[in-house]
């Protein structure tokens, strides 16, 4: 284990771990204002990326692309929450009825896109290029891992301020704690969860822009972060949003470095194992527990 | 220009424009009924409907030349859903619809439900595309004929060349961790170490992942001389190739038949270059621009050379051509035909290649010696190497 080794661990797990903490934070905005677990967070990821890529393909200017993919994919997710979820929570369908739906709605988007789109996975430019910069022989970062890093920073700490600083962020964060009690001091829960679920929708929207650059993007392209990125959330919990932050990076480095140390074909199970024994240490997550104490 | 010039012009211009099948009288009689699974929406759908595609266009064309003995032929598309139990739903569906012969399309795991259920109903069928080496049984399943490449010849041909070129190198093994990229690497690796070569690294990448610097450095660490990636997700092989590069590891990099489809070129960029894999074309011979060209005319570049697309293409020729031998629906006549089908000369493999099947062999690949082998070159899958 050399220190170039470590460095490259870092960089990479820290890149990976930020698309895993930035879903984990979409998910998170959700749970904690409605109670739902939304499964369909990586399909709104994808579908900013695959409009981004149609959006280019058809000349349209990298600026309006990029907003118009983001735009189009948190429409989508404040359309799934007044068209299928709200009338659903109006006719007080149970728990599971509501997850089924947003099941549902996870598989038309995904099998729907690749019906539209096709099936092939394409490359969509980042906003910083495809620069390497190299810190050493054995050690390199894209530009792309730097807007990564920044705008995971950007966001987190503006999601953070704008919980504590805003009329309607602290509607969502009295809505976590006591959905009655926030009704009686005038919180419109309707409104609250139609925010959640549009600051859930464009937070994922915003992340393919950051991943789909160093991956590609394709109708599958949600599947596989939208499960890392629940797992991230429940490795950090769900008490404040550093839950999520730390899951994600938690879970990054530790998938990176698992791979680098260990033979890889481990690597894919860390995920799992860590969320295991983390759950049975401290059920309420890594950050909650501590807070609960 | 005068205007009886401007006619002749407009004359000329007409007849070049026409497609050259109108000479031929359109099919009309009662339709040839030929069934054809495929996975429209999932993880094999991308291959699928490329062969799909590839159909559609052979079958328009065949019968406005006048289909078989001036009936049309008529391909009926099921969804398989990838999933093997539907497929045996549909070809229970299919039989039922009365086809003659059903083609998979989708993925070799329901191509394999496919020869069981056919099988059973005795209905002949067959597969374009289908790797899966578990496919050709010995003796060969009485009503399967297929002519894709075979993992096991794909896999002799890698092993003939690795030693010709490189003697006894030490190889690394990189996959994804999908279930294709599990069961071909597995293959891959139990062949290659009963070829007596030296597996000294087996690295997977991370489903999803933004980049393989891990796997990259262990590879590198390694000290393998060749590496060999293998599997079946593109995007995550891509960015192991591309930290490959990055990394400068020399080892030079051999893949299988999978990465010509899946927009490889795209995702690898110029990490691709000198990336070596076998695959059942050879794009020198005519016969294959001939029908590269048609389809890139009738469906643009998304079809251009895609292998899976021409395999199609040929092998709806060579059953139109049985249907045709056996002068008859009945379907014991077309599966005799089929296994009759006799030096038919085929687009697919090497320069001069034929098809000949009989009572013990349903394959069009008998040897690796029939492999291509092309290599990655400037952003374009390049010419088939001559190094035998």
């Amino acid at each position: 284990m050399t220190l170039a080794s470590v460095v490259q661990v870092l960089l990479s797990g820290l890149q990976i771990g930020s698309i895993y903490a930035l879903l984990a934070l979409s998910y998170y905005v959700i749970i904690i204002a409605t109670g739902i677990l939304n499964f369909a967070q990586g399909e709104w990821m994808m579908v900013s990326g695959v409009l981004g890529v149609t959006f280019l393909s058809l000349g349209v200017p990298y600026p309006i692309a990029f907003c118009g993919g983001i735009v189009g994919a948190t429409a989508l997710a404040i359309a799934a929450e007044r068209l299928i979820i709200r009338p659903l929570q109006r006719r007080q369908a149970s728990e599971a009825i509501t997850l089924l739906a947003l099941f549902g709605i996870m598989l038309v988007v995904r099998y729907g896109t690749g019906a539209l789109h096709g099936r092939l996975d394409e490359p969509l430019p980042g906003p910083a290029g495809t620069h390497v910069f190299r810190l050493g022989s054995n050690v390199f970062v894209f530009s792309q891992s730097f807007v990564i890093y920044g705008a995971t920073a950007a966001i987190f700490l503006s999601v953070v301020l704008w919980m504590r600083l805003s009329w309607l962020g602290r509607s969502l964060r009295i809505t976590a704690i006591d959905p009655l009690a926030a009704v009686l001091v005038g919180v419109n829960l309707n409104t609250v969860r139609m925010v959640a679920f549009g600051l859930g929708g464009l937070i994922a929207a915003i992340v393919a822009w950051l991943y789909a650059p160093l991956f590609a993007v394709g109708y599958l392209t949600g599947a596989i972060p939208g499960i890392k990125g629940f797992i991230a959330l429940f490795i950090g919990g769900t008490s404040s949003p550093l839950g999520p932050l730390v899951g994600g990076l938690l879970l990054g480095v530790m998938e990176v470095a698992a791979a680098r140390y260990l033979p890889s074909i481990y690597a894919e199970g860390i995920a799992f194992a860590l969320l295991m024994i983390i759950l049975f240490l401290r059920p309420s997550g890594l950050i909650g527990g501590r807070r609960s104490q | 220009m005068t205007r009886r010039e401007l006619a002749g012009l407009v004359v000329c211009a007409a007849a070049l424009a026409w497609p050259w099948y109108a000479f031929g009288e359109p099919a009309t009689g009662k339709p040839i009924l030929i069934g054809a699974h495929l996975d429209q929406a999932k993880q094999a759908s991308y291959y699928s409907l490329l062969q799909k595609d590839s159909i559609d266009l052979f079958v328009r064309e065949f019968n406005g030349a006048g289909g078989i003995n001036g009936r049309p032929v008529q391909v009926l598309f099921e969804d398989d859903e990838n999933n093997p139990v539907t497929t045996a739903v549909k070809v229970d569906k299919l039989a039922s619809e009365g086809v003659d012969y059903i083609v998979s399309i989708g993925s070799s795991a329901t191509g394999l439900a496919t020869q069981a259920r056919a099988g059973e109903l005795k209905i002949p069928h067959g597969a374009p595309a289908n790797l899966a080496e578990q496919l050709t049984t010995d003796p060969p399943n009485r009503y399967y004929f297929r002519i894709p490449l075979r993992g096991k010849y794909e896999l002799g041909a890698v092993a003939q060349y690795l030693h010709k070129k490189y003697g006894a190198p030490k190889l690394a093994v990189v996959r994804d961790t999908t279930q294709t990229g599990l069961v071909i690497s597995d293959q891959w690796i139990n062949d290659l170490k009963k070829d007596g070569f030296n597996i000294v690294a087996l690295e997977q990448v991370t489903p999803g992942s933004t980049e393989a610097s891990s796997q990259a450095l262990r590879v590198k660490d390694s000290g393998a001389d060749v590496v060999i990636v293998v599997g079946g997700s593109i995007p995550d092989l891509a960015n192991y190739i591309k930290a490959h590069k990055l990394f400068e590891n020399p080892a030079p990099l051999i893949g299988n038949s999978l990465f010509t489809a899946g927009g490889f070129l795209k995702l690898a960029g110029n990490a691709a270059d000198g990336f070596v894999y076998p695959d059942a074309i050879d794009p020198s011979r005519k016969e294959i621009q001939e029908i590269d060209v048609k389809l890139v005319k009738a469906y643009g570049d998304r079809l251009k050379n895609q292998a899976v697309a021409l395999q199609a293409w040929e092998y709806m020729r060579v059953v139109c051509d049985a249907i045709k031998r056996a002068g008859s629906d009945d379907r014991e006549k077309i599966r005799d035909a089929m296994e009759a089908t006799k030096d038919f000369p085929i687009a697919i493999g090497p320069p001069g290649m034929t098809l000949t099947y009989s009572p013990t062999n349903h394959d069009l690949f008998t040897s690796p010696d029939q492999v291509v082998l092309r290599e990655v070159h400037n952003g374009e899958f390049g010419p088939a190497l001559r190094w035998r």
